[in-house]
């Protein structure tokens, strides 16, 4: 490699050699190891797949990955359809209107992570307080404190809400570069609104669509901040806990202040292979090709 | 008898074509009511549902000018310097991606040297990467490289977790410079670097911006990071502060928790009114590659 | 400066973009690469200018090799396409932009420079503009200010006139050619317009296929064409061509074809007996529309175009077509009886095989 290459990717390269690759190799090596802080960083020892084995026969494991399963898929479920219902909307209305409603739903995403989850908890407090309450109960929803009652329900619309915007924003670029013509011309063929989203908007997003719910289905695996932040895996034992969660309570932060590394890692592998591996196959199967052309200037 | 004598027809109303603004409106309330709701129930002792009760107020915001007279702010760190401090920390990440995404992005996108193809596969195979599941293995490093607990490690942490989505951004922002305009700087007699910084750089000021508020964005708002690598009180940001206040149980002053939260808020709010167009259209490219 | 290309090669790939290109320009030469597009003319100029790096072969400026040298440090100028005017800088800024880079050149020796430059090509009154405040003409104005005001040796130029209109690009035809035999510099251009090439050049380096077609004045290629490519290429509307059989009558050669028979004048039939079959070619222009049996060939009108100065006239001779100029006053209805008589000593013969010309 030249100089000048050298130099513009050096400062990058270094960054993700150190926080990503060198991470990936210490998150593998460490599953096969007993530290945590009552043996400290240095006096660890190699235990092969002891951990695995832990994990495989825990008490809590199947609650969890049942837990996980069943988060992923509702959460992923309300965020695509909701998504998707979004982007048809607001590209169907007036570009301005459809522009702030889109502009709203993105603010949960622009939002701290931490005021974001002080509504929701707030929202859904226990009466007097909490307005989820007060808008449900003329529907005949009962008076509760939702947290502790329905954790789920509040985990999910918590996630929901943030994470569609991810699809809405997608779809809609993808509306967007559908040529107008396509439209006119169904519409001057007589279809109606419905069946022009039927038979030409659906398929022609397919793509993204699919993509969207790779892309999600694997943040989601990953991903429990706001977890964290409302129910933090409770109320109770592990009521609301996910792997990732977990993985992040055994080895970051617990109660019983005996982070264990080694053990909290070996739950981390899993979603880092998969994560690796589902990377790699949306890298073969997305655009790759179209986006390398070599450089037209051959001098550096 | 010409076309413009006869009566002009008129299209009749048709009410089906305010549907759609119907279920957007629906949809969209809950997130709309959550936002005005944290507004307004900082400004009120307490608020029961959707009524207040008692008068307006500006109580809840004393931990601004007299942080001493809150009972749950006691053996917290102050509001100011954690300002400060998360300032910085969002500051400095924007800053570092930005440079290191646009020299990277820049290389990506017009340089010849060998294994481009590869680094390029590998910036996309990050930017879909969940990296938070190396959290733990982070943590490691960090140890190891003496940043644990000290702002620095955490910015490069962040700054390292936003690189891959700066870096493919700029790539593409600089895909859309005219080569000729580099072939002309180049027989003009600049060096690559200087063409980078004299001819590229100035063109891609849009994206440049769009960019930097964006990552300051994600650097003001991140929790995880600075909740996991800056475990010390000094040290702590905004999103940690409120994660405290919160998690001390059922029994918070939601007022007060309400009036932090907006403080807290604000300011990216008022960004993204600032610079909407810009971040929709990064969020938008960012996630579509 | 002088210029040699020698067995220039230039490989993306698998792909050749220029193959074993050997070429001379004399020094203050205005010389123009013409060719389709994707011919290989522009990979050559960027070859030349040292954005590209050659595959093989040789670049001679002066009595030097520059293949190793960088762009900057071979006493080029360049205006491209698209005039890659620095959209963030004004006029005088673009301008001084190549003296900007060099060290040791003074603030105020810029100014006076850029000036010189920008009075040159009549842009002294738009030095404080922005190039999106300027017109196309203007544009491509300040960027040949910008490629002259370091007094390069060579000056190149990428499609130039490509992006004007068609009054201002005949304008800048001419002003370009003034300014090059003004300063006297060497100067290459690269064009995909035969006019262009034609009217500008002082020499025409045809290519196709990465290969070089033909290198020659414009009045050799439009009156000897040495193969059947440069003889299709130049020349508009295009040369008609047909083949035809060779045979001897009386002492000289008598090319036949279905319906057309002509007697070649001694100077254009082929050397030697050998040949029996020929391309033959001839321009519109060397087509003239006689009465029926008055020419060499009879047909009927099948289209007429007018072309204000000129009428183009195709005539369908059995299956096939030929293409004649009439003059404006010419009048005919379709399916029209007409003789075809053609200018016998502007007749061209290609060997049907390899299309070289035959005589």
């Amino acid at each position: 490699m030249n100089s000048t290459a050298l130099l513009f990717m050096g400062p990058a390269a270094l960054l993700v050699i150190l926080f990503f690759f060198v991470p990936v190799v210490i998150t593998l090596g460490l599953s096969l190891t007993d530290a945590a802080t009552a043996t400290g960083l240095s006096n660890w020892k190699w235990i092969g797949l002891d951990n695995y084995d832990q994990i495989a026969r825990g008490s809590f494991t199947m609650l969890i990955i049942r837990n996980t399963i069943f988060y992923v898929l509702v959460t992923l479920a309300f965020n695509v359809v909701v998504g998707l219902g979004i982007a048809l909307l607001s590209t169907h209305v007036e570009a301005k209107a459809g522009g702030f409603f889109r502009a709203l739903w993105l603010l949960p995403r622009i939002s701290p992570s931490a005021v974001y989850a002080i509504m929701w908890v707030w929202a859904a407090a226990a009466p007097p307080f909490g307005i989820m309450n007060d808008v449900l109960s003329p529907v005949g929803v009962a008076p509760r404190d939702w947290l502790n009652t329905d954790p789920w329900v509040i985990v999910i619309l918590v996630n929901g809400f943030v994470g569609a915007s991810l699809g809405m924003l997608v779809f809609t670029s993808a509306i967007n570069s559908i040529p107008e013509d396509l439209f006119r011309a169904a519409r001057v063929d007589g279809a109606s609104a419905w069946q022009i989203v039927r038979r030409i908007t659906l398929p022609l997003i397919r793509w993204p669509v699919l993509f969207v719910l790779v892309y999600q289905t694997m943040s989601l695996m990953a991903s429990y901040e706001y977890i964290l932040l409302t129910t933090n895996g409770g109320p109770g034992l592990y009521t609301t806990e996910v792997w990732s969660l977990w993985a992040f309570h055994t080895a970051l932060s617990n109660y019983y202040g005996n982070l264990e590394f080694g053990l909290g890692a070996a739950m981390a592998a899993g979603l880092v292979v998969i994560g690796l591996v589902v990377s790699f196959t949306m890298l073969r199967l997305f655009r790759f090709d179209e986006l390398v052309s070599d450089p037209r200037v051959e001098i550096t | 008898m010409t076309g413009t004598t006869l009566p002009a027809p008129r299209a009749p109303f048709r009410p089906q074509t305010l549907i759609p603004y119907a279920v957007l409106v629906l949809a969209t309330l809950p997130i709309l009511v959550l936002y005005v709701w944290l507004t307004y129930s900082s400004f009120f002792p307490r608020i029961e549902g959707f009524r207040p009760v008692g008068p307006f107020t500006l109580e809840n915001w004393r931990f601004l000018w007299d942080p001493g007279s809150v009972d749950q702010l006691r053996n917290k760190p102050a509001i100011i310097p954690l300002t400060i401090n998360t300032f910085l920390f969002a500051i400095s990440t924007s800053v570092v991606v930005v440079l290191i995404s646009s020299m990277a992005g820049y290389a990506l996108s017009r340089l010849p040297f060998p294994g481009r193809r590869m680094f390029l596969g590998g910036v996309l195979l990050l930017h879909s990467f969940p990296s938070v599941t190396l959290l733990i293995a982070t943590f490691i490093v960090l140890r190891q490289l003496g940043l644990y607990d000290r702002l620095l490690g955490v910015i490069l942490v962040k700054a390292a977790f936003e690189l891959p989505f700066g870096v493919w951004i700029m790539k593409g922002f600089f895909d859309t410079v005219p080569w000729e305009l580099e072939m002309a700087a180049l027989v003009d007699g600049a060096s690559r670097l200087r063409t980078w910084w004299r001819i590229v750089m100035p063109l891609v000021k849009p994206g440049l911006l769009a960019l930097g508020i964006l990552t300051f964005v994600q650097g003001w708002n991140e929790f995880i990071l600075p909740f996991v690598f800056m475990p010390s009180g000094s040290q702590q940001t905004l999103s940690t502060f409120v994660r405290a206040i919160l998690g001390e149980g059922r029994f918070v002053d939601y007022g007060l928790l309400t009036a932090v939260g907006l403080y807290y808020v604000a300011p990216v709010l008022v960004l993204f009114v600032v610079a909407q167009d810009q971040l929709m259209r990064v969020y938008a490219g960012g996630v579509k590659g | 400066m002088r210029v040699v290309l020698q067995q220039l090669t230039k490989r993306f790939g698998a792909v050749t973009a220029v193959d074993a290109l050997d070429l001379e320009i004399k020094s203050g030469e205005f010389v123009g690469l013409l060719g389709p597009s994707g011919c290989g003319k522009t990979t050559t100029l960027l070859m030349i200018a040292g954005i590209y790096r050659p595959t093989g072969g040789a670049i001679v400026f002066g009595d030097h090799r520059v293949e190793h040298l960088m762009p900057k440090d071979r006493g080029i100028g360049m205006v491209f396409q698209s005039y890659a005017l620095y959209p963030h800088m004004t006029v005088a800024q673009n301008i001084g932009f190549p003296l900007a880079m060099r060290r040791g050149v003074a603030g105020d020796e810029i100014t006076r420079r850029v000036r010189e430059a920008a009075a040159l090509v009549h842009v002294d009154g738009l030095l404080a503009r922005k190039p999106a405040q300027l017109s196309g003409g203007q544009q491509q104005r300040v960027a040949l200010a910008r490629a002259l005001v370091k007094r390069p040796d060579i000056l190149l130029l990428d499609e130039p006139l490509s992006n004007l209109d068609a009054r201002l690009r005949h304008e800048m035809r001419g002003e370009i050619k003034r300014l090059q035999k003004e300063v006297g510099i060497t100067a290459i251009f690269v064009t995909h317009d035969q006019l262009e090439a034609l009217t500008m050049a002082d020499r025409v380096a045809l290519m196709s296929d990465a290969r070089l077609q033909a290198y020659a004045t414009p009045k050799e290629l439009y009156e000897r064409p040495v193969n059947q490519f440069v003889a299709e290429f130049i020349g508009s509307p295009p040369m008609n061509f047909f083949a035809a059989e060779l045979g001897r009558r009386n002492g000289s050669v008598l090319a036949t074809a279905q319906g057309i028979e002509i007697e070649l004048p001694p100077a254009r039939a082929p050397r030697g007996d050998g040949q029996r079959q020929a391309t033959v070619g001839i321009r519109p222009e060397h087509l003239a529309i006689v009465a029926p049996g008055a020419g060499h060939a009879n047909g009927e009108i099948y289209v007429i175009e007018p072309m204000g100065r000129e009428q183009i006239v195709d005539v369908q001779i059995g299956e096939r077509r030929l293409r004649a100029i009439a003059p404006p006053g010419f009048s005919a209805p379709l399916g029209a009886s007409v003789g075809l008589r053609a200018a016998v000593d502007q007749l061209h013969l290609f060997d049907p095989a390899g299309g070289e010309r035959l005589a």
